[in-house]
């Protein structure tokens, strides 16, 4: 069964009397207890669908559509997440689905003390007294490694570090154990040897609340460790899905081949490192066909004419490119 | 910590020698004889009786002497007599200091408590009448001198239409008939209840509303209600005049400050907790967004008590800037050197109850 | 010879753009037009009025707005209009001269504090520290007895008022002396002098021109109050001057355009002032760009947003087929684009 499903999203901004077209019909669907991961650069809008789940956008400057946008909560319930009002979507955050953010230093209010930030999530989805809701935050504090639980809930958040502030950050969102967490580069601002406990830490979480995870990030490193299936972003489209194993070990699209090539292998010396040329499009400049003719190797006039839709291969792995892998590799 | 606030007195306490050694040089440079205001009554002509003065006066003596014998009398906080009015500089500065403040306090506290209100309400939704009316209005007020709206506004209701008074703070002088003791005691019944009462239930709003209520009790107990009303209707004008310039540009602080800190990503985190949004903006949004507002408020502080030099000349308010602007024209420099003396302290000591507030809401800054 | 004329030639060439830029934007041709007016009036005050400062006529005072006095005249029977033409030169004078002067004497402490050494910052962050707590309007009503000469005036506004430009120059040049180009330009050896002027100052320049203009406007307004309360030079008329008299006798004999006319004259000039500065910041900073509204072309945001979301749609699994079998077998190029 899945907990959110999602088809066709589509998500623009409005920026003067232009719009940015953040993300451009995307499927996703995640599983019972399942990890899902989405990969890419930044700008392709994987942030942007993150916050489109907790319906966290707001219209202007946000204008969001979907053909299916459904939460399933604890309770079995579908909920559409698209005609919730902001009123019936306040019941959902936190106690159904919750949200780790990128930098804690700037995702934690600077004039609250740790404590009184945890305290809010009891008080307002248990409705507990503050004192209730205080011994609740610490008993949260302790399950996320943080020592000396008391002394830091009167703490200000400039007075930690940054780890312990993610480890803030997975203690308010995982509270009310939701049903779907969304974790939005929850590494990305770390130092590489807090990245790997801060990871640890939330899949230990995912489990033992038996919480479905969303995890979003340009880092395949933590994909290999954190998700069972991996969807690919280029600008706003999907452009691979498929298991991690198959995605890593045999991609099958070409920006994925290449972002895979990209990574500094550990066993061999090379003399250059792997690049991708160009930049990624700017969203108001994506060019016509395939979003990654430009920068495609393989690259032909059928690409740069028509974009390709996203074909399915069987076995849930899903392309978005016209060639199968061993025509592409042929050229 | 510590090393911040020592630092920050010593800083005060060069700015107030600063303002003191100005005080003592400027008088002698503007008069070519410092002894002018001394010799009230005593010809011209009579050179011997004016020597006589000067000696008798210190004038005489070499300057670093007179210098260090100001500094001594400053320190004694005697600020001798002012020539004009007869009478010791003190008596006459703390007859002038609560017109000053009825004007200047009304107006500060209705320019805050609406300003905000504004200001929150135009920051809240940006594209609403409210907040495009109030930057049209921002835009056109700064560009427009505010005694000349004063002058005008004279004009249109105490001249065209005589709905109010256009001169003086009562109908008749400037004396009101206060019960001092009555005050007192009704003042200090209050304070004293409400610190009880902030022991019993620990909440600092008792404190705050508290003190506020027990002085405007006091103040009506002990001033005849007639003499009350006679004031509020002479403070009407002035005090509507800065209270409009006043609603303005505190409503600008608050509107844009909400603004930026409506696109801070802990607000993100406050909406992703499932807050309600009357939560997420007034615990959220808005104790941030008021950060910027306890330095400007600070730094007002400091013109409580200087008061509004154009509005007290225009409506021939008895207050502190219509005194001293008496006392330049006058060449009473006794009493303009008390006067801005007095003013610098009130700055220094404003800027240090600022950074003690703002450090309290904000702990950030404590790494100072 | 030739190399100065050619500097000079760019330096005009330099300044009419800057000036057509500003002529074009919609903000800055407001204030263009209402500055020159009033320059223009100032100027030329004596060709526009055949009255004199000095033309007495006790007998013609207190006059309503008439045909000869289009806005009436005074207790002694000088006319209004000729009194605000000749005002406008003073508050032009007052308020473009300390603002130069404030914004001189600020940029360059400014950029002293902020680039050569920690003895130079020391001493000018404390003098500004000092002069923040210092009340400015007390202390200006008792330097003022020191002479009541206009000059006197600009020294005290000047004096008091740097330190504001002086505090934002800093702040600019700090924040800009940590980008990665002045590094860069260090390392490639780039003497002090040689990146403070090649670097910096081009980027502080904008924001001082911009700042000039405000402070003009600032200044002018300070400028009446002060000699409304009496502080300015009593041979000289100025608008603030107009007033006082006004406040002694307009009001009980219903002159409006007395009282309305020197509030307007100030209106104009710092209002131009201001429109040119808030211009040039939007010409000097890309990001404050105005953009036209979707509404104001007619179409609701929702039903754009609409039309670009049915753009969207991709085509389907065997219409892309249908296409590549066309690409492969009809003849049309099907090259790899790169190798």
């Amino acid at each position: 069964m899945n907990v959110l499903e999602i088809k066709n999203l589509k998500i623009l901004f409005r920026v003067g009397d232009d719009f940015v077209r953040a993300v451009e019909g995307v499927d996703i669907h995640v599983g019972e207890g399942e990890r899902v991961a989405i990969v890419g650069e930044s700008g392709c809008g994987k942030s942007v669908t993150g916050l489109a789940c907790m319906k966290l956008h707001t219209t202007p400057p946000a204008y969001i559509t979907a053909d299916k946008f459904e939460f399933v909560s604890h309770d079995g319930t579908p909920h559409d997440i698209l005609a919730k009002t902001e009123n019936e979507m306040l019941a959902l955050r936190a106690e159904e689905m919750a949200m780790i953010f990128q930098d804690p230093s700037t995702f934690l209010n600077p004039v609250m003390t740790i404590g009184e930030q945890l305290d809010e999530v009891f008080i307002y989805h248990m409705h507990m007294k503050p004192k209730e809701a205080r011994r609740h935050s610490i008993e949260m504090m302790k399950k996320v490694g943080i020592p000396d639980p008391e002394m830091r809930a009167g703490q200000y958040p400039h007075e930690l570090s940054g780890g312990l502030k993610q480890r803030i950050l997975i203690a308010m969102a995982t509270s009310l154990s939701p049903r779907l967490l969304i974790a939005d580069e929850p590494t990305t601002a770390l130092d590489v040897t807090i990245q790997a406990q801060i990871l640890q830490l939330i899949t230990e979480r995912c489990e033992k609340e038996k919480m479905s995870l969303l995890m979003i990030t340009h880092d395949l490193g933590v994909v290999r460790e954190m998700a069972d299936r991996v969807y690919v972003m280029y600008c706003g489209k999907i452009v691979e899905e498929g298991t991690v194993d198959e995605i890593l070990t045999s991609p099958r699209h070409p920006y994925t081949k290449a972002l895979i090539d990209t990574i500094p292998g550990m066993e061999e010396k090379v003399d250059r490192f792997v690049q991708i040329p160009h930049n990624v499009p700017h969203p108001m400049n994506k060019p016509a066909g395939c979003y990654f003719s430009n920068r495609c190797a393989y690259c032909t006039d059928l690409c740069r004419a028509k974009q390709p839709p996203l074909f399915d291969r069987g076995n849930g792995r899903k392309i978005r490119c016209y060639y199968e892998v061993e025509e592409l590799w042929e050229k | 910590m510590k090393g911040y606030y020592l630092k920050k007195v010593l800083s005060s306490l060069f700015v107030l020698f600063i303002i003191i050694t100005l005080n003592f040089f400027l008088p002698r440079m503007i008069f070519s004889d410092p002894a002018q205001p001394y010799y009230a009554g005593v010809p011209e002509d009579a050179l011997a009786l004016r020597e006589q003065i000067r000696e008798a006066n210190g004038f005489n003596d070499p300057l670093i002497v007179q210098y260090l014998k100001y500094l001594g009398r400053v320190f004694t906080l005697d600020f001798g007599e002012s020539h004009y009015y007869k009478d010791s500089v003190w008596k006459v500065m703390f007859s002038r200091i609560p017109w000053s403040m009825v004007l200047t306090v009304s107006s500060m506290l209705i320019s805050i408590t609406f300003g905000i209100l504004y200001g929150a309400v135009a920051g809240k939704r940006r594209e609403h009448a409210a907040d495009k009316v109030l930057l049209w209005l921002s835009g056109v007020t700064t560009a427009i001198p505010s005694f000349w709206l004063a002058l005008v506004s004279v004009m249109l209701f105490a001249f065209t239409y005589k709905i109010f008074p256009y001169r003086g703070a009562m109908t008749a002088g400037y004396t009101l008939s206060m019960n001092g003791s009555l005050f007192l005691i009704v003042l200090a019944v209050g304070v004293v209840l409400s610190v009880v009462l902030k022991l019993l239930s620990k909440k600092n709003l008792c404190i705050f509303i508290g003190v506020p209520v027990s002085l405007t009790a006091a103040l009506f107990a002990s001033v005849p209600l007639a003499d009350i009303v006679d004031v509020a209707y002479h403070a009407a004008l002035p005090v509507m005049i800065s209270v409009f310039s006043g609603i303005i540009s505190y409503a600008l602080l608050v509107r844009n400050s909400m603004i930026a800190v409506t696109g801070e990503d802990y607000i993100l985190t406050a909406r992703a907790k499932g807050l309600p949004a009357q939560v997420v903006l007034y615990k959220h949004t808005f104790r941030n967004a008021l950060l910027p507002l306890i330095t400007n408020v600070g730094m007002s502080m400091a013109g409580l008590m200087g008061g509004s030099v154009l509005m007290e000349k225009i409506f021939s308010w008895p207050g502190m800037g219509q005194l001293l602007l008496d006392a330049c024209n006058n060449g009473d420099y006794l009493l303009s050197q008390a006067i801005l003396l007095l003013f610098a302290v009130i700055t220094v000591v404003c800027n240090f109850i600022t950074d003690l507030v703002y450090h309290k809401f904000d702990p950030r800054v404590k790494e100072v | 010879m030739k190399k100065v004329f050619g500097y000079i030639l760019s330096a005009l060439r330099a300044i009419g753009k800057f000036l057509w830029k500003i002529i074009t934007h919609p903000k800055g041709r407001v204030g263009v037009i209402l500055v020159g007016i009033v320059v223009l009036a100032a100027v030329f005050a004596p060709y526009l009025t055949p009255y004199q400062l000095d033309d007495y006529d006790i007998a013609g005072g207190l006059a309503k707005p008439s045909a000869e006095h289009l806005l009436g005249t005074d207790k002694n029977g000088i006319d209004i209009l000729t009194q605000i033409l000749y005002g406008a030169r003073i508050s032009l004078i007052i308020g473009v001269t300390t603002g130069l002067c404030v914004t001189l004497l600020g940029a360059t402490l400014g950029i002293v504090s902020a680039y050569f050494g920690k003895v130079s910052a020391a001493v000018i962050l404390n003098i500004i520290n000092v002069l923040l707590v210092i009340p400015t309007t007390p202390l200006m009503m008792i330097m003022s007895n020191l002479s009541s000469s206009y000059v006197m005036m600009i020294a005290i506004f000047t004096l008091i008022g740097w330190c504001g430009t002086a505090r934002m120059v800093r702040a600019q040049v700090l924040s800009i002396m940590n980008m990665n180009y002045i590094r860069a330009a260090e390392l490639s050896g780039g003497s002090k002098t040689y990146i403070m002027f090649r670097h910096i100052m081009p980027s502080v320049s904008h924001l001082l021109i911009m700042n000039c203009a405000l402070s003009c406007a600032g200044f002018m307004i300070a400028e009446a109050g002060l000699s409304f309360i009496g502080l300015g030079d009593p041979s000289v008329m100025s608008w603030g001057k107009i007033l006082v008299a006004a406040q002694e006798s307009a009001f009980t004999s219903g002159l409006w355009a007395w009282v309305l006319a020197p509030g307007v004259a100030i209106f104009i000039t710092v209002f131009g002032f201001m429109q040119i500065g808030y211009a040039l910041e939007e010409i000097m900073n890309p990001r404050m760009k105005r953009k036209k509204d979707v509404k104001r072309q007619g179409i609701a945001p929702e039903a754009a947003a609409e039309a670009v979301f049915a753009e969207m749609t991709d085509i389907s699994e065997d219409e892309a087929l249908a296409l590549k079998q066309e690409y492969v077998t009809g003849g049309r190029s099907h090259e790899c684009a790169r190798n």
